[in-house]
């Protein structure tokens, strides 16, 4: 009975000497999101390191889900990351960080030449695209994708940008319009991205929207390209639909 | 004499909070033990999130029955048919009230320390060392702001601490003693006399909040504030110091008080 009952404190023992060893997800997923300042002013993520990028007006990586990391100083402990540390979001693909209302951004080493040597050569569009929102009901939060116009797309855009002889409207007068998608001119790994035009719908009609520090320039889509923008816009015409519903329901209850 | 009678009255308390204390240690391990099986899922969420909440609750409920215990061991060793054993003792009423208020303090440090080592044990491993690690950062940054004067600020603190949970008690000690001057019913009226303390003591509070705001240009507030801002750390210095000064005053006064009504108006059940 006695060798049980020191077996069994012997084990008990043990147990608890082994418990000091166990780790722990919610701390190691703290570490992953706790970046450190080097001497450098780079930082350091995940064994990774992330340098600073030269200013560029038209680098305008993904930052869709608005998940971040926080920057300290290195003697900072884990548990003080977000106390003492700096926010800066990390982009989709975990390649840029950049501070939160700040155009400055840190690239990952392995991607950081490439990128460098592209904001050197300054930025050639290969494309247009758009962003957009969608609101997960289940997951209560928004998630951002981006649409690539397609070349039949892009040739009505600029046809219409081309040919149509736009309205000038004062810039102080605000557009009531159904929906809208913001174009930009995009390369193919969309890490550049430059403002090229709105397009709206305006009561079932189309339109391209171009500004200047006075005036908004309207151009209205002809009925050749209706097409076009009409599958152009599909995305942001479903969500527009969705919305309309959703409140629609809202008002009958 | 009086040693004897701290021995049985820290024997008599360690009976009862000995046991409890050894609950909330279990409790911990049982805490620890759980997070073996953490698991990315609601089930795990609500189980562990559930034992975090019985430790936090069982830490309460242990700091509360030390003062509690306190209070009853008091009431019942010189106010009840107890009394009439404990006053045939060669010790004196100070003397009787010095160690039930001492017996209660060191239980309550023991309580702080085994809170303490509780909450050691729920977070054992790299969690613990984590915590340290904060803490060590937050007492250097600390140190840098305030310097040589953190050691004295932590030594004010615990002794603020230590004097404010002493008179906390013979507060409670007081409104005892009071509220057996009563015929009947002394435990309501020994009630009564807190709510009554404690509701003059806000009147008191308001009245002088009222008095400061009517009379407030009379007053030197703007040297008060040139002075905080010139001498922060003084001043933080004289709010503890003047906060000790004042608990010490309190608790002496209701010590007279107790000292008092034991001496010379017992009468005992």
């Amino acid at each position: 009975m006695k060798t049980y009952l020191r077996a069994l404190c012997l084990s008990c023992i043990a147990l608890l000497l082994c418990l000091p060893l166990t780790g722990c997800d919610s701390l190691d997923e703290a570490r992953t999101t706790h970046g450190i300042w080097d001497e450098n002013g780079n930082i350091l993520l995940n064994e990774e390191t992330y340098l600073l990028l030269p200013e560029c007006d038209y680098l305008q990586p993904q930052f869709s889900d608005y998940t971040g990391v926080y920057v300290t100083e290195s003697d900072v402990p884990v548990l003080l990351k977000g106390a003492m540390g700096e926010f800066l979001f990390h982009s989709d693909d975990k390649i840029f960080l950049s501070p939160q209302y700040s155009s400055t951004y840190y690239c990952r080493a392995d991607h950081y030449e490439e990128v460098t040597q592209q904001i050197r050569n300054g930025f050639t569009p290969t494309g247009y695209c758009y962003s957009y929102s969608v609101f997960d009901e289940e997951t209560f939060e928004y998630s951002t994708s981006v649409y690539h116009l397609t070349d039949a797309q892009v040739h009505a855009l600029s046809a219409v940008l081309a040919t149509v002889e736009p309205v000038y409207q004062p810039a102080v007068v605000t557009l009531d319009f159904d929906y809208m998608a913001e174009i930009m001119a995009c390369g193919d790994d969309l890490y550049f991205r430059q403002y090229a035009c709105d397009v709206l719908c305006i009561n079932g009609y189309y339109y391209v929207a171009q500004y200047t520090q006075t005036d908004t320039l309207l151009y209205e889509v002809p009925l050749e390209h209706h097409t076009a923008f009409h599958a152009l816009m599909k995305t942001q015409r479903t969500i527009y639909e969705e919305e309309l519903s959703y409140w629609d329901e809202e008002e009958s209850l | 004499m009086v040693t004897k009678l701290f021995k049985h009255e820290v024997a008599a308390l360690g009976r009862v909070l000995l046991p409890v204390q050894g609950i909330l240690l279990g409790i911990a391990v049982l805490c620890r033990l759980l997070q073996l099986f953490e698991w990315d899922h609601a089930i795990y969420d609500i189980v562990f999130g559930s034992s975090v909440f019985f430790l936090v609750v069982a830490n309460l409920v242990s700091l509360f029955m030390v003062t509690a215990m306190g209070v009853v061991r008091f009431y019942k060793n010189l106010f009840t048919a107890e009394g009439y054993l404990s006053f045939t003792l060669p010790v004196t009423p100070a003397q009787h009230i010095f160690v039930k208020f001492t017996a209660a303090f060191l239980f309550q440090v023991i309580g702080i320390c085994v809170s303490l080592l509780s909450v050691c044990i729920a977070t054992a491993g790299e969690v613990l060392v984590e915590l340290l690690k904060a803490a060590h950062y937050l007492l250097n940054e600390l140190f840098k702001v305030v310097e040589e004067h953190l050691f004295l600020y932590l030594l004010e603190i615990i002794l603020l601490v230590s004097i404010s949970f002493m008179c906390g008690m013979l507060l409670y000690y007081t409104c005892i003693a009071i509220g057996q001057l009563a015929r009947k019913n002394r435990i309501l009226a020994a009630v009564g006399v807190y709510f009554g303390y404690y509701a003059v003591a806000q009147i008191i509070g308001t009245v002088m909040s009222v008095l400061l705001s009517v009379f407030y240009e009379l007053l030197p507030f703007e040297a008060i504030s040139n002075f905080i801002e010139q001498h922060p750390i003084g001043f933080v210095h004289i709010l503890l110091c003047g906060g000790i000064i004042l608990s010490l005053i309190m608790a002496g006064i209701y010590f007279f008080i107790t000292h008092i009504i034991i001496r010379k108006r017992l009468n005992l059940e």
